[in-house]
């Protein structure tokens, strides 16, 4: 068998054409008067990239290219070597199968791998490390988020007191505080990894009965005791890594498709743990015998005051779950 | 004037073979098997993926080749996923450390520069021939803490002196073979680049400000908030994309510059992109893999390689073709891939 080659030394850029012929167990060509044998365990083959040029290497930094796929093939399997993933390279059955693959596996790591990988890392770390995190970052917070409280002490004390109720339910709770916080970002509350929960004023005085409170109080502590803090920057640091390595090789600016995919994710998964807060929420509030409607409640007026709508595309960039969905799920 | 070298000789163009449909396969078939390994996969991956782009790359009767061993990529990448690793957790110990890391990665930026150049141009061959790059760390040290102070200094109105001092070290401590590559470039260039990008930012944003403060008046008075956050994404997606076409800009004419600068022996370049044809390029590749949701990832990436390889010719000296290969032992993968992870581009036009 045999293939026209180009023979390059390794030392000049030049190459001279060759016809280069598989004898046996020796591959042989002729560079002007000098006829050369090489035994064929004495090279190394390296089979091209979708069609191209084969590469046989050999010596020092002498090698012979060749464009002949029966060729490559033959001294392939000469050589006792195939390359299975030039074979699945090859067809394009395997390349839907890969096709299957990849997407099944990209949903699969994203929704499951992630989510289950990050809630063992977090709950590996000891109880006290995480504690011990908590005033740093409310202290970060009180400088860019937050004023001093001023609320009348009656009030405070009044949702001090709710807030022990829950503490109530579990010995665990009870390494949780209560802040409370005046700021500009309006009616909210904040579970700040490390067992802190911060209300604001707003929010004390938008709340139309305790009930109301309560519920946002105990939504909080479903977000502590689950430590979805530390979990949402994990699986946000896992998901951004494993969409930036699947898309990696794009180019800066195309970079901005590889951007939407990670947005996304990121906004499903905070949703999820909103859910997760809320359903520990609505447990909460039907063990002590309260409406578990009233939640929602609330959360559909501060929707009025804020004037916002998320339905549509807004809805999937969302990271808390519509206002009208969150309901107890049976 | 900055093709004075094309007028004397013939230039050669650069072709590039590789077809979409063929790419897909090898692309899809590199994520599948990236997923299945849980990511061990990834360096063979980007070997057969840079392999089917440089051997589809020719010049002349040569074709060019990637020679990187999976195993240093691989150990590159996990030095490169642990330093991430000590970041983040860094965080955890105190406030501050994270900025500590930050510092000792940017303080040691000229050192990475120069292993990613070792690896990347001794792991790339034409002809049989490997590319190579000097281990100049000192000059490596000077052009890039030198520019951060020049840029510093003059409160960034210097950053173009910066720019000019990274791509002539660079280029100059670049070689085919024992030839080295000799970049002949000034400054006033790169200043006249920055300057007409700023004035073009300038001038698009107050456009753009114009055509939305009308527009807004109109949409401002519609009851629909539906409309309204239609509208926010809208015109935040048209400032995205100027902004976009800014960065293509500067990259352009600064790759155009450099290649049209340089010279290897006796042979030159001749880099012909085109601003307006590459932002169409981009935003079509944007659309295109948005709307296919990826699948298009392959074709785009072909297109523009094509498109860059068409618009790159060499203008071949005589001696060419005796250029000897310097016998150097190759790189390690760390500098390239600790670039990869932190997305340190190095803006230079090869």
């Amino acid at each position: 068998m045999r293939t026209e080659a180009g023979y390059y030394d390794g030392l000049t850029a030049g190459s001279t054409t060759v016809v280069l012929s598989l004898v046996g167990h020796s591959l042989q060509f002729q560079v002007g008067e000098d006829a050369r044998s090489i035994l064929i365990s004495d090279v190394r083959l390296i089979s091209p990239v979708g069609r191209g040029v084969w590469v046989i290497e050999f010596g020092e930094r002498a090698s012979l290219h060749f464009q002949n796929d029966d060729f490559g093939n033959h001294l392939s399997s000469a050589l006792g070597e195939g390359s299975l993933v030039r074979r699945l390279e090859g067809k394009w059955h395997w390349a839907l199968i890969a096709l299957f693959v990849a997407v099944a596996g990209t949903w699969l790591l994203l929704t499951f791998g992630v989510p289950v990988g990050a809630r063992y890392v977090a709950f590996a770390i000891p109880a006290d490390t995480i504690n011990s995190m908590g005033d740093d970052g409310l202290g970060l917070l009180d400088d860019i988020l937050f004023d001093r409280s001023e609320l009348p002490e009656e009030s405070k004390m009044r949702v001090a007191k709710l807030f022990a109720d829950i503490q109530d339910g579990d010995e665990r709770y009870q390494a949780y505080r209560l802040e409370f916080r005046a700021s500009h970002v309006g009616a909210n509350a904040f579970a700040i990894p490390g067992g802190i929960v911060v209300i604001t004023d707003d929010m004390v005085t938008i709340a139309e009965s305790d009930d109301e409170i309560s519920a946002v109080l105990a939504h909080e502590v479903g977000h502590l005791i689950g430590r979805h803090g530390l979990r949402i920057l994990l699986q946000d640091s896992a998901s951004a890594l494993i969409i930036a390595g699947l898309t990696g090789d794009l180019t800066n600016v195309t970079a901005l498709s590889a951007t939407l995919p990670t947005v996304l994710m990121q906004a499903k998964y905070s949703r999820d743990f909103e859910q997760e807060a809320d359903e520990f929420a609505f447990d909460y509030l039907e063990s002590s015998g309260i409406r578990t409607d009233v939640l929602q409640e609330l959360l559909l007026r501060l929707d009025d005051t804020t004037s916002g709508d998320g339905d549509g595309i807004r809805g999937w960039l969302s990271s808390h779950p519509q206002s009208k969905d969150r309901v107890k799920r049976e | 004037m900055e093709t004075e070298h094309a007028a004397t000789t013939q230039a050669t163009p650069i072709r590039f073979s590789g077809n979409a449909s063929e790419y897909f396969r090898i692309w899809i078939v590199n994520i599948a098997l990236t997923l299945v390994t849980l990511g061990i996969y990834s360096p063979w991956a980007k070997i057969r993926k840079l392999r089917y782009f440089y051997t589809n790359t020719s010049l002349e009767d040569g074709h060019f080749d990637y020679h990187a061993k999976p195993r240093a990529i691989l150990i590159g990448r996990l030095i490169a996923i642990g330093m991430v690793g000590i970041y983040w957790a860094s965080g955890y110990m105190s406030p501050v450390a994270p900025f500590i890391v930050i510092a000792v990665i940017m303080l040691s930026i000229p050192w990475l520069v120069v292993r990613s150049r070792i690896f990347q141009l001794r792991n790339t061959s034409y002809h049989g021939l490997r590319f190579n790059f000097q281990p100049n760390y000192a000059d490596s040290f000077k052009a890039f803490y030198g520019g951060a102070l020049i840029t510093v200094v003059t409160l960034g109105f210097g950053a173009p002196t910066a720019i000019y001092m990274r791509n002539k070290f660079v280029a100059n401590n670049a070689g085919f073979g024992q030839t080295q590559f000799v970049f002949n470039g000034r400054q006033g260039e790169f200043y006249s680049i920055i300057w007409k990008s700023i004035g073009l930012a300038i001038l698009g944003v107050l456009a753009l400000m114009l055509i939305l403060g009308l527009s807004g008046g109109l949409i401002g008075n519609s009851t629909s908030t539906n409309v309204n956050s239609l509208y926010s994404a809208a015109s935040t997606i048209v400032l995205l994309a100027f902004y976009a076409a800014i960065g293509i800009y500067v990259q352009v004419r600064q790759r155009n510059y450099v290649w049209n600068t340089t010279e290897l022996g006796d042979s030159s370049f001749l880099s012909t992109l085109s601003v307006t044809e590459m932002v169409g390029l981009y935003l079509t590749n944007v659309l295109a893999i948005i709307l296919s949701l990826g699948l298009l990832v392959p074709w785009a990436q072909i297109r523009l390689a094509k498109y860059r390889a068409d618009h790159l010719a060499v203008c071949l000296g005589a001696d060419w073709k005796d250029h000897i290969a310097a016998l150097n032992e190759e790189g390690s993968a760390l500098g390239e891939e600790v670039g990869d992870v932190f997305d340190v581009e190095i803006d230079v036009a090869f």
